[in-house]
């Protein structure tokens, strides 16, 4: 039996022990970290992929009661549409038999950072009679954009049936 | 040994005799299956990497591809949607009905009693009056009236005075419960 043929074999043998050390070990570990990449991206493609799909059912679902989702809109904008407002309050006054002598709409964002709405004050001074008045908090009360009147003061002016009304209220919109 | 006619036992040259025994390349065999093992092996992980590679690479394009199939415009609505919706019954809970209050009032107060102001707060849930009678006896009704119902939860008196004309002027505060007094009830 030749020793250098044993030498050889166990050159060898210890060159496939680093070789599996050098080569194999890191493949095995990069292939772990691959695998647990491969694993979080197809979660995340799959999550992605269920909320995309949900979202696109909303859409149609929204497009469907678009009708009743402008009304909602409506109660509550997204802007502050202050023309719409004003608009709003004129039409109000004058169907009810109301004089509209003052408006003041002030749209100042609200301070208060657990608001998730904002307030608009309104501030109104009107002329008429106790019926126009009653008319007037009906129609505002039924008005699609949400109106609350906060504060309501009438007075007598000089013994006619003719009121003053000064009116406090707000409206409401999103953040 | 050089040849002198005899006869020759031994040969001139000497040839090496190679005697195989059993397993004596057994360790040089054992290595190379080893190296060749360990090469395949190798290989082979290296062929599985690249497809795994492959294969992360494929799933970003496929994020990168699915975000650009999203529609923030849609997004964003829906997401306004669900505040409104959240906001809405909130709000809409917490309606001012003012119509209900005066009618409320309407229906207490004394045909023999004239209201000359009215202040109404719902913030601090008073109605306050200035009004005109003609008696006493008819001021105690009125505030015995607005005491029977429930919605009005106290009652001051100010400043009660007979005017030049006869009549008894009275200034009131109501304070009410604004769930009773002006909102609807759920």
């Amino acid at each position: 039996m030749s020793p250098t043929k044993n030498y050889i074999g166990a050159g060898l043998i210890a060159l496939a022990l680093f070789g599996a050390w050098g080569w194999i070990f890191p493949e095995y570990n990069k292939m772990s970290e691959l695998n647990v990449g491969i694993k979080e991206r197809q979660d995340l493609y799959d999550s992605r992929s269920a909320t995309i799909k949900k979202i696109q059912d909303l859409n149609k679902e929204y497009q469907q009661k678009s009708a009743d989702i402008a009304k909602i809109s409506a109660i509550l904008p997204s802007k502050k549409s202050l023309a719409e407002v004003l608009s709003a309050i004129d039409k109000l006054s004058s169907q009810s038999g109301l004089q509209l002598v003052n408006a003041t709409v002030t749209g100042q964002p609200s301070n208060d950072s657990n608001s998730v709405y904002n307030i608009m004050p309104i501030q109104l001074t009107l002329s008429g009679n106790y019926i126009a008045l009653e008319n007037f908090l009906q129609s505002a009360e039924k008005n699609l954009r949400l109106i609350d009147i906060a504060t309501l003061n009438a007075a007598n002016v000089g013994g006619s049936s003719m009121l003053d009304f000064s009116i406090k209220g707000n409206a409401y919109y999103l953040k | 040994m050089p040849d002198q006619g005899g006869i020759q036992l031994l040969p001139e040259s000497r040839r090496k005799i190679d005697i195989k025994t059993p397993g004596e390349n057994r360790w040089l065999y054992a290595g190379a299956t080893a190296l060749v093992l360990v090469a395949i092996i190798t290989a082979g992980l290296s062929f599985y990497r690249d497809g795994l590679e492959d294969k992360l690479a494929q799933l970003d394009s496929d994020l990168v591809t699915l975000e650009g199939k999203r529609d923030k415009k849609v997004e964003n609505n829906l997401l306004t949607l669900d505040k409104q919706l959240s906001l809405t019954t909130k709000l809409l809970n917490d309606h001012i009905f003012w119509t209900k209050a005066l009618r409320k009032i309407e229906a207490l107060t004394n045909p023999q009693v004239q209201y000359v102001t009215f202040i109404g707060g719902v913030d601090d849930g008073r109605f306050e009056m200035k009004a005109l009678t003609f008696n006493y006896t008819v001021l105690a009704k009125q505030i015995a009236a607005y005491v029977s119902d429930d919605s009005i939860k106290d009652i001051d008196l100010n400043d009660v005075h007979v005017r030049t004309d006869g009549k008894l002027e009275f200034s009131l505060r109501l304070i009410f419960d604004k769930n009773k007094f002006i909102r609807e009830e759920q």
